[in-house]
């Protein structure tokens, strides 16, 4: 998420120092209020421990190893003023000495990552752990679910400022900084971040939080001890049912991709994340959904009894995945690239034209397979019918997709020594040969 | 994504118990491996904690090299960085930007940075992120003939000459501002350079703050990697994903444990030594005709390049 | 008043006294109980105590950086509440300097040179005189080529003589050491034991605290001992303190099967080596 030089234009970077510098200052003063003289020290150590946060590897699952900010956990232990100086001195001699992120970039970066984040973060733990005791379960998904926001809304801001580089700064036509619109930045960035990093600081965030519930509670009350003098109700332990977990998580989920949608989709209802949606044959969604869903009733439960136990989970999964994924076809077209809305509408106008098109994609790489039956594409066939071709053809195609993708990490594997031996067979490489049925 | 992750977490788990009752000695290759496996990330961390306090180290000596840049005022580095970068970000000219390369090779070359060290470490890195994420815009343009057109459905792709050129100006540039970044780095100590902020008016508290905390920065990573290699040479048996983010959440949260206890000492030392809020730093910089003609150079050749850029357009 | 006792501390005056001194942390763990303590301007003292003793904790109270919560304390003339809440930490801290036990607490500077001029700036001392101050301390401990260096580049034994050379530049009349010599080398060890007895030579106050045996005859001509319920055990000569075997043994200081053979010190107290060091005097 640090924005290097040269993407942005000097005249935007330089400018976000508008927002940014006077923001330093406020919290300067706010944190000199409060700490008098210990600012120095304690911002410090704690910006050099927002450093080190940044440098630890977290194995997520899946095999790979990501990092976090921690800026919402600072937030939550120093308050958001205090988080908001120690991440951008993080962050400053990030770019200072470790070249990470651009040094003409550093008020923007400091704008993402040291401003939006712990503030986002920091407020929506705040509504959302409400009154309740400091030791309630309550509020480790009150951080959990602030750290994902905080750090989304981060990477919200940094797709709209990449994406407004070439609306602002062109010269014929040809955009001079980074080159991809509002449409594509904000969903590659939002997406990115809300399937991946996000995910790794709310568990970051969440074990941070309920660690330090347990062992050092006087962490979360210490600062506002020293603030205020008075005494933080501690209180005791209480878990949160579930299904208010869910209550809460599901709407919040739900109102973020509808903003998400409004933005991608420049604020017009009927054009949520870019797409015409009036352009869609509503009844024929009704039959493809119904398709879909009973396949995955006979297909699902299949998959589930028939692979051995290590695999289950995975093989379901991503079978799962194969079954359900063509449902995205649906969507009348992402107004991503550079296509004119004529040509859009031209290319996935209704369902059956934007899923022949798919379709084609589908069959591309793989010239032998084609469902050519005239049950599927004769012209005048009910329109489930073709419906059933392509979610056949687009789960075949996936199952090979997946088969091709692993076959290739074998071998890269095998090329580079480290596979040797006996193949590893570890939960992806073998689950598309049980897939495929 | 998480489903598998769960998935992944527990077979791991799973194994737990055997890896327990097999003797370290009679691992199979399989398990071995697993191991392997199972060390990345603490390998990865070690790795990064290692090669960042080697980077410093290594700073640290080429800033006392006795070279060109080296021995110029640390402001005077710093204003001479500021109007450069800013001429190379406002050019739109390939050649002004080619040009300016060649420049800062010769700069490097009279300030003793070993070549191939400079030239990898900014081009290893640009190819990454810049190159990777122009790539995409190189194929998907829109106006103008196609050097050659790639057919994938409905998806018509080629590079333009446009979109080639605008790419290579886009990679250049960004080539050209992390060359000048790592210039001013590897010739200026953290210390002058820290110091020399006050040109740009940046606050007493905040230079005495960034001094602090990288001078901590690096009593942290020596922690970690103490942390890190304390658990290295204790895993022996197969652990669980869950197990193994506990285990770094436990050193998160110790480590910010000791950040209090920490700040309150250092506080505590700062009074000491008669620390009443009021910040003073000695600095002993004196400008010489050699550090103004240096500055006043690289204004001129800024200058010069911003206009020779509009003028090749 | 205070401006005129900093130049005019008489051998001999006392310089502290503390009643009933008790300290606790958090409010909860006690770590001073009931400490009675007169120490006279010009004497070396040694401040002997297993770990957790509270010998880390008396020290910061010398030094003005805790108030006792019971009990009263003078240091120099002051009332030392009023020191630790901000009044007159200025010219007190002129006077009374305190070598923390952990190098990397008081090294917090971008380069050693940045860090012994710490004090000196904040005296507000003419430039000219900062520098020199800062060459003196650093020549003093013998790193005078390691004045550019980042505290990161250092070893344990550079670290702890520059944190020593960082409170030397200060040029008090008092000098609090918390476990000087704890890892250290027996080279390093050395010279900074011939430091420690030059200074006292200057007829400063130094308060060394410590738990190695061998070198409190070397620096100090009184020790105090202090227990494991955190009061005064014992307070006399090194003679007699170190020959007091059941003492130290009470005090956490020797072990029966570790310490078979314990009169190996009393050796060398008895014909004490002269420093040979070369090291400047100007201090």
């Amino acid at each position: 998420m640090h924005i290097p030089d040269g993407y942005l234009s000097p005249v935007f970077s330089l400018g976000s120092g508008v927002v940014t510098i006077p923001a330093w200052a406020v919290a300067t003063h706010k944190v000199r209020d409060v700490l008098n003289r210990r600012t120095v020290p304690l911002m410090a150590i704690f910006s050099a421990l927002s450093f080190t946060i940044m440098m630890f590897n977290v194995p997520v699952p899946g095999g790979t190893t990501a990092h976090g900010v921690g800026g919402t956990l600072i937030a939550i232990v120093l308050g958001p003023w205090a988080a908001m100086l120690c991440v951008s001195v993080a962050l400053i001699i990030q770019a200072l000495f470790f070249g990470d992120g651009g040094i003409l970039a550093i008020f923007a970066n400091c704008l993402n990552m040291g401003v939006i984040l712990p503030f986002v973060g920091y407020y929506t733990y705040r509504v959302i752990a409400g009154r309740s005791p400091v030791l309630s379960t309550r509020r480790i998904w009150a951080a959990a679910i602030g750290s994902y926001v905080g750090i989304t809304a981060a990477a919200l801001a940094v797709g709209i400022e990449l994406g407004l580089q070439p609306v602002l700064f062109q010269q014929n036509g040809h955009p001079l900084y980074s080159p991809y619109p509002l449409g594509v930045a904000i969903p590659a960035m939002l997406l990115s971040h809300a399937f991946g990093a996000s995910l790794v600081e709310a568990l970051i965030t969440a074990l941070g939080f309920a660690y330090i519930q347990k062992q050092h509670p006087a962490l979360l009350t210490a600062l506002r001890e020293v603030v205020s003098g008075g005494d933080v109700p501690t209180g005791e332990a209480q878990a949160l049912p579930l299904w208010r977990i869910f209550a809460l998580a599901v709407p919040l989920a739900l109102v973020l991709l509808f903003i998400a949608g409004l933005i991608t989709g420049g604020g017009r209802l009927d054009h949520l994340f870019g797409a015409d949606w009036s352009q869609v044959s509503w009844p024929d969604v009704g039959i493809m959904l119904l398709i879909v869903l009973g396949i995955a009733v006979v297909l699902l439960p299949l998959t589930w009894l028939l692979l051995p136990a290590r695999l289950k989970r995975v093989g379901t999964f991503f079978m799962a995945l194969a079954i359900f994924a063509p449902l995205g076809l649906i969507a009348p077209g992402f107004a991503f690239g550079e296509g004119s809305p004529e040509d859009v509408q031209q290319a996935f106008g209704y369902i059956p034209q934007g899923l022949r098109d798919l379709n084609g994609l589908w069959n591309a790489p793989l010239s032998g397979y084609t469902i050519n039956a005239d049950f599927f594409t004769a012209p005048n066939a009910p329109l489930w019918h073709a419906a059933l071709g392509y979610e056949i053809s687009g789960i075949i195609g996936i199952l090979l997709l997946v088969l091709v993708v692993s076959g290739l990490m074998l071998l890269i594997r095998r090329l580079t020594g480290r596979g040797g031996g006996e193949a590893e067979v570890s939960g992806k490489p073998a689950q598309p040969r049980e897939g495929a049925l | 994504m998480s489903l598998e992750a769960e998935a992944d977490g527990g077979q791991v788990g799973g194994q737990v118990s055997r890896g327990q009752e097999v003797e370290p000695l009679t691992f199979s290759r399989r398990e071995r491996r697993q191991l392997r496996r199972q060390l990345g990330w603490v390998e990865q961390t070690l790795a990064g904690v290692t090669e960042a306090i080697e980077r410093a180290v290594f700073t640290e000596e080429h800033a006392r090299r006795p070279g060109w840049l080296q021995g110029l005022d640390p402001r005077i580095k710093i204003g001479m960085f500021m109007v450069t970068v800013l001429a190379a970000s406002l050019s739109h000219s390939l050649l002004v930007l080619l040009l300016l390369y060649g420049l800062l090779l010769l700069v490097a070359r009279a300030s003793l940075l070993p070549f191939d060290f400079f030239v990898r470490r900014v081009w290893l890195g640009i190819p990454f992120f810049a190159g990777v994420v122009i790539l995409p815009s190189i194929f998907f343009t829109s106006g103008g003939p196609r050097l050659f057109e790639l057919d994938l459905g409905p998806l018509h792709l080629g590079p333009t000459p446009a979109s080639l050129l605008g790419a290579a100006v886009f990679v250049m540039r960004v080539g050209d501002a992390v060359s000048l970044a790592v210039l001013l780095i590897l010739t200026t100590r953290w210390a002058d350079l820290l110091k020399s902020l006050q040109i740009l008016h940046v606050p007493q508290i905040f230079i005495l703050l960034l001094s602090m905390t990288y001078r901590y920065i690096f009593l942290f990573l020596h922690t970690v990697n103490g942390f890190f290699e304390a658990r290295k040479s204790r895993t022996v048996g197969f652990t669980s994903g869950g197990e193994q983010r506990a285990w770094i959440v436990t050193a998160l949260v110790t480590l910010m444990n000791r950040s209090f206890q920490m700040s309150n000492e250092v506080y505590a030392a700062m009074c000491a030594r008669g620390f009443t809020g009021t910040i003073r730093t000695y600095s002993d910089y004196r400008l010489r005709s050699g550090d103004v003609l240096a500055l006043l150079g690289a204004a001129l050749l800024a200058i010069g390049l911003f206009f020779l850029g509009r003028v090749l357009l | 008043m205070s401006e005129t006792q900093a130049s005019t501390l008489q051998p001999g005056t006392v310089i502290y006294r503390l009643r009933g001194v008790r300290y606790r942390y958090h409010g909860r763990h006690l770590a001073l109980d009931g400490i009675d303590l007169e120490i006279s301007h010009g004497e070396q003292i040694a401040l002997l105590g297993a770990n957790g003793s509270g010998k880390s904790t008396l020290l910061k109270l010398l030094d003005g950086l805790l108030a006792p919560e019971e009990g009263s304390m003078r240091a120099l003339g002051r009332d030392i509440k009023a020191v630790a809440a901000g009044q007159e930490t200025f010219t007190f801290h002129r006077q009374v300097g305190l070598v923390f036990q952990d190098p990397d607490v008081q090294l917090f500077s971008a380069t050693v040179f940045d860090d012994v001029a710490f004090g000196p700036l904040q005296l507000g001392l003419p430039r000219e005189e900062v520098k020199r101050r800062c060459q003196e301390a650093l020549e003093l401990m013998e790193i005078g080529q390691l004045a550019d260096r980042a505290p990161f580049e250092l070893s344990g034994g550079e670290k702890k003589r520059a944190a020593i050379a960082s409170v030397l530049s200060l040029q008090p009349e008092v000098i609090l050491l918390d476990e000087p010599t704890a890892s250290l080398d027996p080279r390093t060890k050395w010279v900074l034991v011939n430091l420690i007895r030059r200074l006292g030579e200057q007829g400063r106050t130094i308060v060394t605290a410590t738990h190695e045996l061998e070198i409190v005859p070397l620096i100090a001509q009184r020790v105090i001992v202090l227990g494991e319920e955190r009061r005064i055990l014992a307070d006399g000569q090194p003679g007699e303190i170190l020959r007091d075997r059941a003492l130290l043994v009470r005090a956490n200081l020797i072990h029966p099967q570790l310490h078979r053979s314990w009169s190996l010190t009393l050796e060398a107290e008895a014909e004490p080596q002269r420093p040979s060091d070369t090291a400047a005097s100007s201090l």
